[in-house]
């Protein structure tokens, strides 16, 4: 699609009209109405790196990482985002297996299950939580797990114990050496295999590395580096709508961290968004916001198609920037409402953000995190098996997605165990 | 699709939206309205509407108490005591009583009842009334979570003689329940209308549902733009994005883990042999009978690509003429002039399909001219829906059908694979595979039960009992007039009491 437009910008590249119409709107100085009425900014940008932007529009996040530069830049702080949330996600999964197997019938005395719970824990911080299952762990009857769990105390484990015979001991300083170096290479030829396949009675428990999503956060926030200089790579393709707000959010939020991602940005606010989420988990009050924010967009895309250049209309239509900065306001807008404790309005909010005529892709209106994000609400509403609906779609293209999947599958099973199944015709 | 002058017609009797009646839309109605006998997702949602169980799902998909109050669990927890909510009437006026959970568990019971929910009280061994409102039930082997399986509904004993119930009872239109609304009519224009439940154990938003039976799912999306319904239960993947730009529509995706399928009745032959059914199944062309319906995944096996339980190693069938070819050679049939025979005549089969199914006639069209094409002799006929659970649920009298299975979020495919299985109406039988779904069902660690079922993938695939199609998405439409809509994965309509909707 990208592609296609750039095709374009090159053939309306020396004949711009002057944009007509007097209907303007605070959003005319966003990254979508830069390039519909500025056309010129967003030719000079992708001239720059055709493939990178090509391939970031599209949500391959890994290609786009790869070129370097700014787009390179802004496709590490999305894939560093990506695994922070999928590792948010491992802890929560390994979180409710615990607490749910251990309720349901206690814990199988055999297996390593809480060696993985508890570095999942110490991943997200939850050292107490942590500290507890290790304790749970040394007393497994099964030498690899019991070892590692009295060796370890911290996951900063020294490189001595890279040549470690004890491969879960091994895997960690491999993770922490990983932190320091960047090189993730040994972690990701591994990635779509479990850590340790456990036996017990007449079958197997295959375990992945719950570490895997949070080192690989960190080694793309590490390679994020600058902040893009130019201004519209700064913002373009994101939810801050300007180009200020996005510097501003570039700056105060450190890459694979959560930030508000301009959901209050000033432009909505001067259209009259009302952004308050309030006090409770009401998915009903966000769609009422999207619906109004769905009035303001779809008057102002006619209104700029109205007053764009030639070129800027063929990038409004080809590469459908509205849309687009729709869907990522109400990614932003749901972000917000994760870290206020809302997931069922965060859900509502990725919902509708998303484009269904391509509801299993990743594609430019449908980026990667809003699977991650989706899944991420589904589990923390009760809903495990739907979120493994989501990371579906992430599985083929992230290797590390394998692990998160079968994990939250071993969840969604758990869970059904008591239940008697129902089926139906049609 | 309908002519413009029968959809101005429609619109004229449907009229714009009057009052408090949240329209919404079925591909088939209902055929019966009597939980013991529910086969389809249609008669399962109103089900949802009209009847209650003791538990149900909350909306965090966690057990919670519904007829009942509450619980004890014994501590061998080979039995437990189930008190009842006070003050529950039935739709008649007559006040629930334990002896109303004792009948249904006995009638689900019965062999006579032929019920088709039989399966889901199997593990109860005994059920006795033991109050006015205090239910004992013992089962079979301990019980971690009784309550999670204490869903099916229950029905009014004092309508019922004995503890038979018939499928033909008067009941099956004259239902009478516990549920947020009581079924008020059946209407002329194949219509059902409930009405509110005054004396339902929650506040009931919506004053009013008519389900309306319209097959022709384009059909459904033009009233829904027109605001001549107020909800479409499933939206096909080709009306998603027209509906999506509408901005007084809203789609819910809700999760029903449904698959399309082939299946062959392995009680007759030739398809009782496995190199038969191969070779049609080489015989077809899955992508281009999916392309009309939209968008949707292939599947090599009874579970949807997302489910913990397929099994990623199972290849598709190919789809290949040479290889279908050497199939039914090794079934002992040759190529002729008029396409493959044996000593006895001619390959021949039966389609068969459900005529209210959207997209059926184009699809069996379709595949009766891939199976024509290499040399199989193929007749179609579509039954209504009579017709279908007698000729197949009941009689098996079929060759080759297509049909549709929706599963809740544990996919037990044990009705349909297993030799006893309740709707395993293909006679598909394997020690193997009984094996496989019985340790599955008794297990109780995580892991091996995603081992046994993704084998039993593998076997069942191997097998060719049916050939599986594809998964589409589920999407429900409702107008932006109703708010506080949340829906049931499977059931649809569990949380419908909180619904609201404005004029």
């Amino acid at each position: 699609m990208l592609a296609s437009s750039l095709f374009l910008a090159g053939l309306f590249g020396c004949g711009e009209t002057k944009p007509g119409g007097d209907q303007e709107s605070p959003l005319d100085t966003s990254w979508v109405g830069q390039m519909a009425l500025e056309p010129g900014s967003f030719r000079t940008l992708v001239e720059s790196d055709r493939n990178g932007w090509a391939a970031y529009h599209s949500g391959q996040l890994e290609k786009a990482a790869a070129q370097g530069g700014d787009v390179g830049a802004r496709a590490h702080r999305d894939l560093a985002e990506l695994h922070a949330r999928l590792g948010v996600l491992e802890t929560l999964t390994w979180t409710n297996i615990v607490a749910t197997w251990d309720a349901r019938s206690g814990l199988p005395k055999d297996s390593g299950i809480t060696w993985f719970a508890a570095l999942a824990a110490l991943e997200s911080g939850q050292d107490d939580q942590g500290a507890q299952w290790l304790a749970m762990a040394r007393e497994v009857p099964y030498p690899p797990v019991s070892e590692a769990a009295s060796t370890l105390s911290t996951l900063e484990l020294d490189a001595s114990h890279l040549d470690s015979e004890n491969s879960l001991l091994k895997r960690v300083a491999t993770h922490a050496a990983a932190r320091r170096n960047g090189d993730v290479s040994a972690l990701m030829k591994d990635a779509r295999r479990p850590l340790l396949v456990e036996s017990a009675a007449g079958h197997e428990r295959p375990f992945y590395d719950p570490q895997l999503p949070w080192t690989l956060a960190i080694s793309h926030a590490a390679a994020a580096g600058e902040i893009p200089k130019d201004s519209l790579s700064a913002a373009i393709f994101s939810g801050c709508p300007s180009e200020n707000e996005a510097r501003s959010e570039l700056r105060s939020h450190p890459a694979g961290t959560m930030g508000p991602h301009c959901a209050s940005d000033v432009l909505w606010q001067e259209l009259g968004l009302d952004l308050n989420l309030g006090d409770s988990d009401d998915a009903d009050r966000v769609r009422v916001l999207a619906r109004e924010a769905d009035a303001v967009l779809d008057a102002w895309r006619e209104s700029l198609a109205a007053r764009a250049t030639e070129e800027g209309r063929a990038l409004l239509e080809d590469l459908q920037l509205v849309p687009l900065l729709r869907g990522r306001m109400l990614l932003a807008q749901a972000r917000r409402a994760l870290q206020a404790g809302h997931p069922r309005q965060a859900q509502a909010l990725l919902l509708l953000a998303r484009d269904l005529s391509h509801p299993r892709d990743i594609s430019p209106l449908n980026p990667p995190l809003l699977y991650a994000l989706l899944a991420e609400t589904h589990l923390r509403t009760g809903h495990t098996r739907e979120a493994l609906d989501a990371l579906e779609v992430l599985v083929e293209a992230f290797p590390a997605v394998v692990g998160v999947d079968e994990t939250v599958g071993d969840l969604a099973v758990l869970q059904g165990l008591d239940r008697r199944g129902d089926s139906k015709e049609l | 699709m309908k002519s413009p002058m029968i959809l101005g017609l429609v619109l004229l009797v449907a009229g714009p939206a009057t009052g408090a009646a949240l329209r919404y839309a079925e591909d088939l109605a209902p055929g019966i309205v009597n939980p013991l006998f529910t086969t389809s997702m249609s008669e399962a949602r109103v089900n949802e509407l009209v009847f209650d169980g003791l538990f149900t799902d909350d909306e965090d998909l966690a057990s919670t108490p519904a007829l009942a109050a509450d619980w004890d669990l014994s501590e061998d927890r080979k039995s437990m005591t189930v008190h009842l909510r006070e003050g529950v009437y039935w739709q008649d006026g007559t006040a629930l009583s334990a002896k109303d959970v004792v009948f249904t568990v006995q009638a689900m019971k019965d062999p006579a009842t032929l019920s088709s929910e039989a399966g889901r009280v199997g593990w109860i061994k005994k059920v006795e009334a033991t109050g006015d409102l205090q239910v004992q039930f013992t089962f079979e082997q301990v019980e971690v979570a009784p309550q999670d399986k204490l869903f099916f509904k229950i029905l009014p004993a004092h309508l019922f003689n004995g503890s038979v119930v018939r499928r033909g009872d008067a009941f099956r239109t004259q239902p009478i329940g516990t549920g947020p609304y009581k079924l008020v009519s059946y209407n002329e224009d194949n219509s059902i209308t409930f009405a509110r439940n005054r004396d339902f154990r929650d506040t009931v938003g919506v004053q009013e549902l008519v389900m309306r039976e319209l097959s022709d799912k384009s059909y459904q999306a033009k009233l829904m733009l027109y605001e001549s319904l107020e909800a479409l239960i499933r939206v096909l993947p080709r009306d998603l994005a027209v509906l999506q730009n509408n901005r007084k529509v809203e789609l819910y995706p809700y999760q029903t883990n449904s698959w399309w399928y082939l299946g062959f009745n392995m009680a007759r032959a030739p398809f009782n042999e496995l190199n038969i059914r191969q070779g049609i199944a080489q015989m077809i062309d899955v992508p281009t009978l999916l392309a009309p319906v939209g968008t949707g995944e292939l599947l090599s096996g009874p579970y949807v690509k997302s489910s913990p339980f397929y099994n990623h190693e199972v290849p598709l069938v190919e789809n290949d003429g040479f290889l279908a070819g050497g199939s039914l050679e090794e079934a002992g049939y040759r190529l002729g002039p008029s396409g493959w025979e044996n000593d006895d005549g001619p390959l021949t089969l039966t389609l068969t399909a459900p005529r209210m199914m959207e997209d059926a006639q184009e699809i069996i069209i379709n595949l009766q001219s891939q199976l024509q094409q290499n040399g199989i002799t193929v007749a179609v006929e579509f039954l209504d829906e009579a017709e279908w659970k007698a000729r197949i649920w009941r009689n098996q009298d079929f060759d080759l059908l297509l049909s549709q299975w929706s599963f809740d979020r544990n996919e037990d495919v044990r009705d349909q694979f297993h030799s006893k299985g309740a709707r395993n109406f293909g006679g598909y039988a394997s020690e193997t595979v009984d094996s496989l779904l019985d340790r599955a069902r008794e297990s109780s660690d995580p892991y091996e039960k995603k081992m046994l079922l993704r084998e039993s993938h593998r076997v069942i695939h191997d097998d060719h009992p049916m050939v599986f199609l594809w998964t589409l998405d589920s999407y429900a439409a409702v107008n932006t007039r109703v708010s506080h809509v949340v829906v049931h994965p499977f059931y649809f309509f569990t949380y419908v009491p909180t619904w609201r909707m404005t004029k």
